[in-house]
């Protein structure tokens, strides 16, 4: 409970925040519409040199990019914060002022900014599912599936971040640790069977990027990977104890870097 | 000449201080953006082979690899933070330091960046040439260029990595006022990654836009040193590009001057 009231808090800062910065913030926000818009111009050019895309058509192709766009951009808008600190917190010495505080350190370093940029990310990554919505044979059932899906793909997200950022609680800063790992999430806006074997591996069973957006993804457009749920539920769940896991074993070993 | 270059010595020494200690940093960070290109190398695959013909747009699939990786190293060295080094300098005051010096003070920028580089075209260069030029071996692809292309290439690329930085000059003087300056730059790499030809050689686009960005001043950034590198123009196009890549470098470079002028007579640092 008071968690949620702080958390609040958290956000009303925020907004406050952006009524100063206005011109900023939307900027902010078509800097993210912008680049995604031109990812799509590309594949639109693309297709129409080429018919099909190892079988996956343009429709398809921007159903799987729209999906991935939403659990990227609510990690993006929440969780934000992990990056400030695997870049500076430890290593400039603030993280002492959140142990110092009676609620969870994780939860402050999480949750601390609302990034609003983000509504590019997602309001783009609705628009795409909007406009191939009809390739879908939705159900009842899929569509239960479909937002059941979204918190558990997202916790990939933050669970990869809380894991990187915890590496900084040995070496001060890890922000380009963090930097690597969050890039292979682009891998999961295609089609894995464009990748080879190596790669499909890694994001599958390693960095499990693949569940955040084409695998669900294709379950809905042709129901393929039926057992995908399961999967990505226990998947997230593990993940995310793993990252707690090695925050809490960062956190004890943690030093402060002084003054 | 020679003694009013020493002077700006002292800023690429600093320059190559820098990267030497944030090296292992820096190549994590370029580790993840390699990371993209990988991406497009997959995607080009598929894209070949899903295509019923060898060539498409006029490009095979080798060449096609090549544009991948070599705009992405040029893309990688022609990055500049200069913008934002202005825009917070100018912000927190500290700027005031730098007029003061009897020097130019674009150009303490300017050197300090050039060590910067240098460090990390040598880091990034080898292993790359060492890529492209073992591909060309083992796969025996043609090797297109002579002594003429590989000077060309490299004017160009010099070119590129100056226009890249006048302009990000005169980006910086006209957006210091913005605070986030996350999402305007994401916004200026967005449309700049697209007008230079790195997301897509401009060959693939209908022949009005393919023409429209040819003209504009960001193709000099990736799209023509490029191009040269892969030998797709004769000597006479050739001298044509590098003309017009010298002229909107002069341009960027003037208009720099103007913005920088301007931005400072406006300029109040309070404190100090």
């Amino acid at each position: 409970m008071q968690y949620i009231k702080l958390y609040k808090i958290f956000v009303r800062q925020y907004f406050k925040q952006l009524l100063e910065y206005k011109l900023d913030f939307i900027i902010g926000i078509l800097g993210i519409f912008v680049t995604q818009c031109l990812n799509i111009v590309f594949l639109w050019v693309i297709f129409s040199k080429i018919p099909s895309l190892y079988g996956w058509n343009l429709d398809e192709l921007i159903f799987i990019y729209g999906f991935s766009l939403i659990p990227k951009g609510l990690d993006h808008l929440l969780t934000d914060n992990l990056w400030i600190f695997a870049k500076k917190t430890v290593v400039s010495g603030q993280f002492d002022k959140y142990l110092l505080r009676p609620i969870s350190p994780l939860f402050q370093i999480t949750f601390e900014t609302f990034q609003f940029d983000a509504v590019g990310e997602i309001l783009i990554g609705v628009l795409l599912l909007i406009k191939s919505f009809n390739i879908v044979y939705w159900t009842p059932q899929k569509a239960i599936l479909f937002i059941l899906t979204i918190p558990f793909t997202t916790l990939i997200y933050t669970s990869l971040k809380i894991m990187t950022a915890s590496i900084s609680f040995w070496t001060k800063k890890s922000g380009s640790v963090m930097y690597i790992f969050y890039m292979i999430n682009n891998f999961a806006k295609y089609p894995v069977n464009i990748y080879n074997f190596v790669i499909r591996f890694v994001i599958t069973f390693i960095i499990p990027f693949a569940f955040t957006a084409f695998y669900p993804a294709s379950f809905f457009i042709r129901g393929e990977n039926n057992t995908f749920f399961y999967s990505l539920i226990m998947i997230s769940i593990l993940f995310f104890l793993l990252s707690l896991f090695i925050w809490k074993k960062g956190i004890s070993s943690y030093e402060s870097s002084g003054s | 000449m020679l003694s009013r270059l020493q002077k700006y010595l002292p800023f690429a020494k600093a320059g190559i201080k820098i990267s030497t200690t944030y090296k292992l940093d820096f190549l994590c960070y370029r580790f993840g953006d390699m990371l993209e290109a990988i991406i497009t190398y997959f995607l080009w695959l598929s894209i070949f082979n899903s295509s019923s013909s060898n060539r498409i747009s006029g490009f095979s699939f080798n060449e096609m690899k090549l544009y991948v990786f070599v705009s992405f190293f040029i893309s990688i060295i022609i990055k500049t933070g200069v913008n934002e080094s202005i825009g917070e300098e100018v912000k927190d005051g500290s700027i005031s330091i730098r007029l003061l010096k009897p020097i130019n003070f674009v150009n303490t920028y300017l050197f300090t960046e050039i060590g910067i580089r240098l460090l990390q075209i040598f880091l990034l260069g080898i292993p790359i040439i060492i890529f492209i030029t073992g591909s060309y071996i083992i796969f025996k692809i043609k090797l297109y260029y002579n002594f003429l292309y590989i000077i060309a290439f490299v004017i160009s690329f010099a070119i590129s990595y100056l226009t890249n930085f006048y302009f990000n000059v005169c980006v910086g003087f006209s957006s210091f006022t913005l605070k986030n300056t996350w999402g305007s730059n994401l916004f200026k790499q967005a449309i700049i990654s697209f007008a230079s030809g790195s997301v897509i050689p401009f060959n693939f686009l209908p022949n009005v836009i393919s023409n429209i960005l040819q003209f504009m001043p960001f193709s000099s950034l990736i799209y023509f040193p490029t191009m040269i590198y892969l030998g797709k123009y004769t000597p006479y196009k050739l001298l044509n590009i590098l003309i017009f890549q010298i002229f909107w470098l002069i341009f960027f470079y003037i208009l720099s001057k103007v913005i920088a002028k301007v931005a400072l007579k406006k300029l109040e640092i309070q404190g100090g």
